[in-house]
């Protein structure tokens, strides 16, 4: 099926191609590509997105008619160099004697020298053939295409000038340009340089003088790196001179102030320890507590969760003791992980002292997934933040805060996504009031095609099944309707689809009043491609 | 579709412990080893970035805006970096380039305002973390939008605590409202588009001017991943392996008679450009080297297999002839590269083959201080000489490719337990001999080794057949941890292999009270429950394996010999079939169908399966016993009588052969040759029944 929707594709994007005899069959089923609705969903300066609406009932036609006829609705018949188009298969289940399967069409054309690009799913119907033969394609039903362009046509929407602000460091030539494929092979591996690449960013301004400066985590043997910020935007590497060059294996930091004396400390999680560093106000730190027990966290984040006037910590430990048997932990059972790491809630009790207020806060509950972030909000809008955590293969949890204790809320409408939670964001997305979420997970074209098949795991019961079949949907959306209540409201190959998603984060990235969503997506790329 | 065909698929439905899942823990171990083997998983895969259409929705528009990079990205950090009134968007990476500052360069209709706000540190914290900011232009007041300051959201991740709103169309003053945590909420006014504003908890929206924005951007077009200089400097120095190698007189040598001084072990090809380079200039040094009472070994690996599939065989000696390299030489062995692999996979966790040229720095004690995967200059050699006896602290600055601190020094490990999980990836990569002689390194220290390191000594022993001391390591780590699931049954294992059921058995019960689906301990005991004829229990406890473990093969192997056994044919070849298709290498499983076929007759596809172990172990020379039945079955005589031929010549002494050979004659018409080959059987086996009866019906005697 594959190879036959590369044949369709290759012939869409250049008429000169020839068809190979029998990918399609002489008549196609297909929508009537020049009768459909068309509303514009945004109208931006710079971007425009329109949507189509096809005229449902779906008519024979031509095949050379309707190569046409795709051909100019994806604008794929003016310049075919330059020109996309790829389908993704997602789904394939008998339809009688037939073939039905379902994909992602992704295109990228042109009309009057602007770049259209154009999203669809597709629902395709194939002849089942014997033998050697290769399936034909009977029907094509696209209902619904999502058309968007660059609206100036000159420029680049964003520029990466890392290479700018940071090229004067030899820290970027030398550290961060080279990607884990080679550190692997150059850092002893009891040094722990973390070949999956788990190393994040805070920004904060650790000097007082009005601008942000950037943390980096790095892996084992590496230095992480705080970099300052000069005037004219580019960036100093003043690691050393801060002593923060830690060489540990580091995920995750902020920089937050932990004793309310106006200047940014720094909680750091690395594989040795958890450590907190003071910050004088002139960035420069004094490791100040640290927490041997609380190596490989994740994600921390600092909330003042019992409203006590000073910023509490919240380190999520995933699979934490685990790792030290293999690469991965294996997690039991595979939908519904019970044995991942223990989080940790540390209170602040002044002067750089902190306790562990994990059961005493009610977190000790359930907590046992494989949890690698964690998100504060004030979800019900009573005036303490709650906690959402996003959990590996599993459920993620809502924690509603009752007067400083947590609260396991893991009820119908409360906003328990299943999956491969990586992270969690909130943010009013549609300016009700209400703080909806957008929850990083995991699309997976495989497990799209594996799950619903009756071969895959026979003896499951059948809840177990739609877990599953939601683990590999994606990402979500969830919307807060006030009242505590959330409805699953995703459309799974618009927002929901992004692939193995990890960093997810609201922000109004055009201005025009509405949040917008970034997501840092892909796992593993090496040089066999061959999928996993 | 590892993970969904392989892995997912073999999980229970509840958590068990990882002894009841052998199959699906196993798996997970494969898909870790296919990634250590440079396999991509969900690689390559492009960032989103979903417009948000008005509350209706998103759509995806990454392409577009040139933010679609197909980094392994991890985590997202937002801040007006520029300070010019729109977000720009820090993203770190896996991959090359491990960072991206992505500036916002879209055309700007709309301004926004930018907030920040300060807590007065008694009753709310002065990050203003958790305060709400409620914002709404005066004229619009419907048109509200909410923030919260966060410290840490997304993955891995912080964003800029300045709060930026975009302000789509809207016009005039703005007032905002701040509900501080704890309660208290003060309303500021008169804020205006386009302005960056500092809102201090009982004081005032004070305006900041922006500082002067970056200066143009320097792009950089021609981004390539730089190479980073070879050299791995181990945190804690390993034995080498011994290599075995010949030198330039054909004469046998091992690395080993290089003790007592330092020796670089480089590996080389007459093909590989920057290996001639290197041993160049090694040769030009050569008296530097003898100075420093240091050498090279350089061994040629010419017609050997390695990665990029070369097997060009050069002339190695006219090649160092030529290059004036008078130093050692030799040609290494193919057999000795996979422990090479080996140490390097575990110094680095990647399971590659062998690139070239790789070398390796060892000290006057045999141990590896260094290895270079790539070429390596004199420069660099010579300071890596130097600092083979230099202090700790030398040793650590060198460790890490770039200076900084470390909390836990990397020198102060746990040797002993790091040189046993050395031995034992030596085991699993199967060289047990070099496990042996290195778990034996682990002994002497005097600490005690924990159960783990007891039970993979075991498993090392148990490997090399020494059965007594496997014996004897695995009762020390029962008795360091009585509650050893695997080393019970591994004991367990050894007396069953001995015959001795009465004491294997009470071993496998223990495990299985501390874990009543224990898989090893369950197929053992079917085993030895068929072995004393109580089939229904043995049928029960490999049930519960196959039905915990659908993937297991040895499960599945044992359950279908169980339904051979019991004649039930149809529920033997299923389970003999799925068998195979999960390991297909294992001969066992193909011998059993195989049998299985030959009993129901199915004598082509008995042929088939005999065929393939035939082919994949031609020194199982049984499956040609088989083969010839098949054959026959088929009338294929004179074919049956070659396998029959090749199961004698293989030199097993079977009467089996010799009769089905005497048939099949006898079928083609060659009564003397028959009655040949049935003397032979009987010589075997005097009462012979079948030759017997083929002797007394043809008239033999």
């Amino acid at each position: 099926m594959k190879e036959q929707l590369a044949g369709l594709a290759d012939v869409l994007l250049d008429p000169e191609t020839p068809l190979t005899e029998g990918v399609c069959a002489e008549r196609i089923t297909s929508v009537d590509f020049r009768s459909h609705q068309q509303s514009e969903t945004h109208s931006g300066r710079s971007i425009r997105v329109r949507e189509l609406s096809y005229t449902p009932d779906d008519k024979p036609m031509k095949l050379p008619d309707f190569l046409h006829q795709s051909r100019a609705a994806l604008h794929l018949d003016s310049d075919p160099e330059g020109q996309t188009l790829v389908f993704k298969v997602y789904r394939v289940q008998a339809e009688g004697e037939n073939l039905k399967t379902r994909q992602l069409l992704t295109a990228s054309g042109t009309r009057d020298g602007k770049v259209i690009r154009s999203q669809a799913v597709v629902d395709a119907l194939w002849t089942r053939p014997g033998g050697e033969a290769l399936p034909q394609l009977l029907s094509f039903s696209m209902p619904r295409l999502v058309q968007s362009e660059f609206a100036t046509g000159t420029g680049k929407g964003f520029d990466d000038i890392a290479p700018s602000v940071l090229g004067g460091n030899t820290a970027w030539s030398e550290q961060l340009k080279p990607g884990m494929n080679a550190w692997s092979r150059r850092i002893d591996h009891s040094l722990k340089p973390d070949f999956l690449g788990y190393h994040g960013v805070a920004i904060g301004d650790v000097d007082g003088d009005g601008l942000e400066d950037v943390y980096l985590c790095q892996p084992g043997g590496l230095p992480n790196l705080l970099f300052r910020q000069e005037e004219n935007g580019t960036l100093s590497d003043i690691s050393a001179a801060s002593g923060v060059d830690w060489l540990d294996n580091s995920t995750a930091s902020l920089l937050v102030d932990l004793d309310n004396d106006g200047d940014k400390d720094l909680a750091l999680a690395t594989q040795s320890a958890f450590l907190i560093l003071e910050n004088n106000g002139a960035a420069k730190f004094a490791l100040r507590a640290r927490f041997k027990q609380l190596g490989l966290g994740y994600s921390p984040t600092a909330s003042d969760y019992d409203l006590d006037g000073d910023l509490d910590l919240l380190v999520l430990r995933y699979g934490a003791d685990l790792r030290k048997i293999g690469d991965f932990p294996t997690p039991h059972p595979f939908h519904d992980a019970r044995n991942g790491g223990a989080n940790v809630l540390l209170k602040n009790q002044g002067g750089f002292r902190f306790s562990d207020v994990t059961e005493a806060s009610g977190l000790g509950q359930e907590n046992f997934r494989f949890s690698f972030a964690a998100a504060w909000e004030d979800y019900d809008n009573d005036g303490d933040p709650d906690l959402y955590i996003a959990n590996d293969f599993g459920p993620n949890q809502l924690l509603r805060n009752e007067g400083g204790k947590l609260v396991d809320t893991s009820a119908p409408g409360s906003a328990q996504d299943w999956g491969f939670g990586m992270s969690a964001s909130w943010g009013d997305y549609d300016r009700d009031g209400n703080m909806d979420l957008y929850v990083s997970s995991m699309f997976s074209g495989a497990g799209n095609l594996v799950v619903p098949q009756t071969d895959f795991n026979p003896s499951m019961p059948e809840q177990t099944r739609e877990r599953y079949l939601k683990m590999v949907r994606g990402n979500s959306l969830m919307r807060n309707n006030g009242a505590g209540q959330f409805s699953d409201v995703t459309s799974p190959m618009d927002e929901g689809y992004a692939g193995w998603a990890w960093g997810s984060v609201f922000g109004d990235l055009d201005n025009d009043g509405w949040e917008d969503l970034y997501v840092a997506n892909g796992y593993i790329s090496q040089p066999k491609l061959d999928d996993l | 579709m590892f993970l969904w065909r392989r892995v997912a698929p073999q999980s229970p439905e509840e958590g068990l412990k990882p002894t009841a899942t052998p199959g699906y823990t196993r798996n997970f171990r494969d898909l870790n080893r296919l990634i250590s083997e440079g396999n991509s998983f969900s690689g390559y895969e492009r960032n989103p970035l979903f417009l948000n259409l008005g509350g209706k929705g998103f759509a995806n528009v990454a392409g577009l805006l040139g933010v679609d990079f197909d980094d392994d990205a991890r985590a997202v950090a937002m801040v007006d970096w520029d300070r010019d009134g729109d977000l720009d968007i820090w993203v770190t990476n896996r991959t090359s380039p491990r960072v991206r500052l992505l500036r916002n360069n879209q055309p700007r209709e709309n301004k926004s305002v930018v907030i920040r706000l300060i807590g007065n540190g008694t009753t709310t914290n002065s990050d203003a973390v958790g305060a709400r900011l409620g914002i709404w232009p005066d004229l619009q007041p419907e048109q509200k939008q909410i923030r919260t300051v966060r410290a840490g959201e997304g993955f891995l991740a912080q964003s800029s605590s300045w709060m930026h709103l975009g302000l789509g169309g809207s016009k005039g003053t703005l007032t905002a409202s701040v509900a501080w945590p704890g309660g208290e909420t003060e309303t500021f006014t008169g804020l205006k588009a386009g302005e960056r504003y500092l809102i201090t908890q009982g004081g005032s929206a004070r305006r900041v001017p922006a500082k002067t924005p970056p200066p143009a951007v320097v792009p950089d077009p021609e981004f390539l991943e730089p190479r980073i200089e070879p050299g791995l400097w181990l945190a804690n120095r390993l034995p080498f392996p011994n290599l075995k190698y010949t030198d330039g007189n054909d004469k046998e040598r091992s690395t080993n008679e290089f003790l007592g001084k330092p020796v670089l072990v480089n590996l080389w090809a007459t093909w590989c450009e920057p290996c001639v380079q290197e041993l160049l200039e090694f040769a030009g040094n050569a008296d530097a080297l003898r100075a420093l009472n240091a050498t090279v070994l350089a061994l040629n690996v010419d017609g050997l297999t390695l990665d990029r599939g070369e097997t060009k065989i050069g002339d190695a000696k006219a090649e160092l002839a030529r290059l004036g390299y008078t130093l050692p030489s030799g040609t290494a062995h193919q057999e000795n590269l996979g422990k090479i692999e080996t140490l390097i996979e575990f110094i680095s966790s990647r399971r590659e083959p062998l690139s070239i040229p790789t070398s390796f720095l060892l000290d006057n004690r045999g141990q590896v201080a260094a290895v270079y995967q790539g070429p390596l200059d004199w420069e660099k050699f010579r300071s890596d000489l130097a600092l083979l006896k230099a202090p700790p602290a030398s040793q650590l600055a060198r460790l890490s490719p770039r200076p900084g601190r470390w909390f836990a020094n990397p020198l102060q490990v746990d040797f002993s337990a790091r040189l046993s999980e050395y031995a034992t990836l030596f085991a699993t990569n199967g060289f047990p001999a070099e496990a042996q002689d290195l778990f034996d390194l682990v002994k002497p220290s005097g600490r005690s080794a924990s159960p783990q390191e007891l039970y993979n000594q075991a498993k090392a022993a148990s490997a090399q057949r020494k059965i007594p001391e496997a014996k004897k390591l695995f009762r020390a780590a029962i008795e360091a941890d009585p509650n050893y699931g695997q080393a019970l049954t591994g004991l367990g294992a050894l007396f069953l292999m001995e015959k001795r059921p009465d004491l294997a058995r009470p071993l496998f019960e223990r495990a299985l009270a501390i874990d009543p689906n224990h898989a090893t301990a369950l197929i053992n005991l079917a085993i030895i429950d068929q072995s004393r004829g109580d089939q229904a229990s043995a049928l029960k406890r490999l049930g519960k394996v196959v039905e915990l473990n659908p993937d297991y093969a040895a499960a599945r192997l044992n359950l279908g010999s169980l339904y051979a056994s019991m004649k039930d044919y149809p529920k033997a070849i299923e389970q003999l079939e799925k068998t195979i298709q999960l390991d297909p290498k294992q001969p066992s499983a193909r011998l059993n169908l195989a049998a299985v076929y030959l009993e129901t007759q199915q004598w082509a596809k008995a042929e088939k399966h005999y065929l393939s172990v035939s082919k994949s172990h031609p020194r199982l020379h049984h499956s040609y016993l088989g083969l010839g039945a098949a054959l026959a079955g088929q009338g294929r005589h004179s074919d049956a009588a070659v396998s029959f031929r090749k199961v004698i010549t293989g030199g097993l002494k079977s009467a089996k052969a010799y009769t089905g050979l005497a048939r099949s004659l006898l079928a083609l018409g060659d009564k003397a040759a028959a009655k040949q080959a049935l003397e032979a059987a009987i010589k075997i086996a005097p009462n012979y029944p079948a030759a017997k009866q083929i002797i007394q019906e043809n008239d033999l005697e």
